[in-house]
């Protein structure tokens, strides 16, 4: 289905009900958006681990950003994580969800903090995988050079002292496959619909000197916080900053030795975590209202 | 979910992927809109059996009709069945729902033939469970006489003369349990948000009235229609004229022994031909429809 928010449509796909039978009532459950990695994926790297694992905590909602995947283009202008965190509060107004948990993974938790600062009483949790705050070269290409040698860690340079599609499609070659740990071809090439200009845009625009930190010192709700500790995307001096700009004692913050940016991937016992989170939070939401 | 639709606010609720991953790419499934029987029920009749059913072969997507159960109240003089035909319409365009089936049981049926009807360009498929054309005391009071003796069509047939605080006690003790052989369990029947404004509405003016004998000629799409042989209120007398109307469209017909009101109550395994009539490839070759 897609659905209007503001002047696009966006894809949208669901999986289980969100109100499901309990005896005598109707047992209402939270429901779980899933921001996708990118920019320039969509929503298909979640149809595997963790969407079908977190159907069983709940309603779960998958979205294409605009920009992305089945969900219409937009201006360049509008490719900013201010608009994209702006379409999922437009996103739950559209859909009448209230109090959403919102996950997202690298690119995804970013617009899910951004979206998490800017309407704080809007969420009832949020889940950050590999959260970051902004991107520092220095620390990427320290973490690539560690994992795949100089010789990598060169070419991650390069692409981030010049985002294009010369530099992009090195480091596809070259980088990406020390950033995920299995064989990427047939899911996340094949599956995705995805959108190269969308990521080099993004990098040009605002990627490369993004600062989120403001935003993420506004956030409210409770957050799980995960990070793989070999993640050459977001070094873990990276998810450990994102974390500090948080408030006190709203996170809880989880680090996998050996996980890289496919964290629900390398680790299972992230997984779990986050599905106990989202009953936890139902728990939680539940006392709440009673 | 509640979405906007027109003036008023709809209550969705969705369960199973409209796209799944298949090896390399990702597959497009069908959607079946369910449509409650009622109108005063709600959706949740269908998260007991219908519904859970069809997930791993669809995206399933159940609505409260406006007036009923977690959809807006709205006003009880858009409470008609062109409202609510209007509305299903609406939904899908609002949620881009392009080219559903639906499946509707009594009431919900009603409303599901005249979407079809309206709207052939939208609607794939239609499947109607305990519908008929239009409504027949006589036939009803048959069937009760048939079910539960003299004494149940004499009650019957008292309530439908004068629906009221008089006559209702009676029906609802004698005649409501001769709706289905199995009864409803009670935890089902608690799940239920009920309008009773709006039953009584729609149960004192158009459920006694309403006539789809000339739309139903219209439908063009391949419609399964299912009956209960023993059901005292969609009568099979009153399913086999509705079928006879349907002369545009590819009408498979199935009606099941000592099965009452709702089919799938009486006769669960009704549900594998709804789901072989999801599966069923699209580009079936369409067989001329009787002259």
């Amino acid at each position: 289905m897609r659905v209007q928010v503001g002047d696009v449509r966006l894809y949208v796909d669901v999986d289980g009900a969100k109100y499901v039978p309990n005896g005598p009532w109707l047992r209402e459950r939270p429901t779980t958006i899933l921001l996708h990695p990118g920019p320039g994926f969509d929503h298909a790297l979640y149809k595997v681990t963790a969407g079908p694992q977190l159907r069983k905590a709940g309603q779960v909602v998958y979205v294409d950003m605009r920009g992305h995947g089945r969900s219409d283009r937009s201006q360049p202008e509008l490719l900013t994580l201010s608009t994209w965190a702006d379409d999922v509060k437009g996103l739950c107004d559209v859909l009448g969800i209230e109090r959403p948990i919102v996950l997202g993974l690298g690119f995804g938790a970013m617009v899910a903090g951004c979206y998490a600062g800017r309407y704080p009483d809007h969420p009832a949790a949020l889940v950050l995988g590999a959260p970051h705050a902004r991107h520092v070269p220095s620390r990427i290409v320290a973490v690539f050079d560690r994992l795949g040698g100089a010789e990598v860690g060169e070419v991650a340079r390069q692409f981030w002292a010049d985002p294009n599609e010369r530099t992009f499609a090195d480091y596809l070659r070259t980088c990406v496959p020390h950033t995920i740990s299995y064989d990427m071809t047939a899911e996340v090439f094949a599956r995705s619909q995805w959108d190269f200009a969308t990521l080099i845009d993004w990098y040009l625009l605002e990627g490369q000197t993004i600062d989120i930190r403001p935003d993420l010192g506004r956030i409210r709700a409770p957050t799980l916080a995960l990070t793989g500790e070999d993640d050459p995307a977001v070094p873990l001096a990276s998810a450990e900053e994102a974390v500090a700009a948080m408030p006190d004692g709203l996170v809880e913050f989880h680090r996998f030795p050996g996980a890289r940016h496919s964290i629900y991937r390398d680790s299972t016992e992230a997984l779990e975590l986050t599905v106990d989170f989202v009953r936890r939070i139902e728990e939680r939401e539940r006392e709440g209202i009673e | 979910m509640k979405v906007s639709v027109g003036d008023t606010r709809l209550f969705v609720d969705v369960d199973g992927l409209g796209l799944v991953p298949a090896g390399a790419a990702m597959r497009e499934r069908p959607v079946v809109v369910l449509i409650h029987t009622g109108p005063g029920a709600d959706h949740s009749l269908y998260k007991d059996h219908v519904g859970p059913a069809l997930t791993d072969i669809a995206q399933v997507v159940y609505v409260d009709v406006r007036g009923a159960g977690r959809s807006d109240f709205s006003s009880p003089e858009t409470w008609n069945l062109d409202t609510w035909a209007a509305d299903i319409p609406a939904l899908c365009e609002a949620l881009e729902l392009e080219r559903p089936i639906l499946l509707g049981t009594a009431f919900g049926a009603y409303v599901a033939l005249l979407v079809a009807a309206r709207n052939p360009e939208l609607v794939s498929r239609l499947v109607l469970v305990s519908a008929v054309a239009r409504y027949s005391h006589t036939r009803s009071i048959t069937v009760f006489d048939r079910l539960g003796g003299p004494e149940a069509g004499e009650i019957a047939a008292r309530y439908f003369a004068d629906p009221g605080e008089e006559t209702f006690p009676d029906f609802l003790r004698v005649c409501i349990p001769l709706y289905t052989h199995t009864p409803l369990p009670p935890d089902v029947v608690a799940r239920t948000e009920i309008n009773i404004e709006l039953a009584a509405h729609w149960d004192g003016g158009e459920g006694y009235t309403f006539d789809l004998r000339e739309e139903a000629g219209r439908v063009r799409c391949p419609t399964l229609v299912l009956a209960g042989e023993d059901d005292p209120s969609t009568t099979l007398a009153g399913a086999t004229e509705l079928v006879d109307c349907m002369t545009g469209a590819l009408v498979r017909f199935e009606h099941f022994a000592d099965t009452g009101h709702g089919v799938f109550r009486d006769a669960p395994h009704a549900i594998q031909l709804v789901r072989e009539f999801v599966l069923a490839p699209a580009e079936e070759p369409a067989e001329q429809p009787p002259a």
